[in-house]
């Protein structure tokens, strides 16, 4: 449902940073205006209609916001703009077992980084990234097996690795994660359940991918998914 | 306005080994990672045995477990 709210509500992601960009500074200079954008994000309406000068002490201040965020900063200000500051308190790095919880995780994830922003790639490129994505997989396939960390993080990993070579990657690393999460199912080894769940830690390190092509996965993804047990 | 054609009828034939050879290409690089992944599957299938049994001791459900190692 957030990500509805926030499709509708969003108008043309780079118009909108490239806006705020122009106004930064502008909003860097009202910090001491009560409804300024980021007071409503970090205080609720209420107290902000109330006598009282609201403050900047980091004690009022949300725990996700005082995090170094990993993405655009200006990108998950928006998205908390847009969402009406309604930042969902949950702790991570987390595992999850059901589907309802990797949604949630998901959606976290999804407010603060942001929606994907799909790049313009001509078939020459989208067929190489699918075939350096599919490489990738293969390469990396059994050394992920053995590593000693938790099933949902091996499945961000290899996914996020893949979906860095662009759009092609990410094709090829969903066709194949869906593949193997219906063989599990089929085969028994999994239920309906636990592979929707495993698919929810494929399709979030697919989006952690697309938005930090340069960056290591392991570290991006050690912040939202928990890595050992 | 012949030589033409004939230049139009070799590209086209060229095109459709292009074709025949990249989908022929996709076909085996799909058959090849299936067979690859049901070989490390095999491979892997005693430790991941042994995984799930830990895991069971530790007192969690089977399901939990195989969804834990899977």
């Amino acid at each position: 449902m957030s990500n509805l709210i926030q499709y509708i509500v969003q108008d043309d992601p780079e118009e909108e940073l490239k806006k705020q960009n122009k106004n930064s500074t502008f909003r860097e200079q009202q910090k001491g205006y009560r409804y300024n954008p980021r007071n409503l994000i970090e205080k609720s309406w209420k107290s902000l209609t109330q006598n009282k000068a609201p403050t900047f002490e980091p004690s009022n201040i949300k725990a996700d916001l005082l995090s170094k965020p990993i993405g655009n900063d200006v990108a998950s200000y928006k998205i908390a703009q847009n969402t009406k500051g309604n930042i969902m308190d949950i702790d991570i790095p987390r595992y999850w077992d059901t589907e309802k919880e990797g949604k949630e995780i998901y959606d976290y994830i999804l407010q603060k980084e942001g929606k994907e922003i799909f790049k313009n790639q001509n078939l020459f490129d989208y067929t190489l990234s699918a075939v350096k994505g599919a490489t990738n997989i293969g390469k990396n396939f059994i050394p992920t097996k053995k590593m000693k960390v938790t099933d949902k993080f091996k499945h961000a990993v290899m996914n996020c690795n893949a979906a860095q070579f662009g759009e092609g990657g990410a094709v090829i690393a969903k066709i194949a994660s869906d593949m193997r999460e219906w063989l599990d199912v089929k085969t028994g080894s999994n239920t309906l359940d636990s592979s929707n769940a495993d698919n929810y830690a494929n399709k979030i390190g697919r989006l952690l991918g697309k938005k930090h092509p340069h960056g290591d996965c392991n570290e991006i993804i050690q912040k939202y998914i928990k890595k050992n047990w | 306005m012949k030589s033409f054609k004939n230049i139009l009828k070799k590209i086209g034939r060229y095109i459709l080994y292009f074709v025949a050879v990249f989908c022929s290409l996709i076909v085996v690089g799909i058959a090849a990672g299936i067979t690859f992944y049901f070989c490390v599957e095999y491979n892997f299938k005693d430790a991941d045995q042994q995984q799930i049994q830990e895991c069971i001791t530790s007192g969690l459900s089977e399901e939990i477990c195989k969804g834990r190692v899977y």
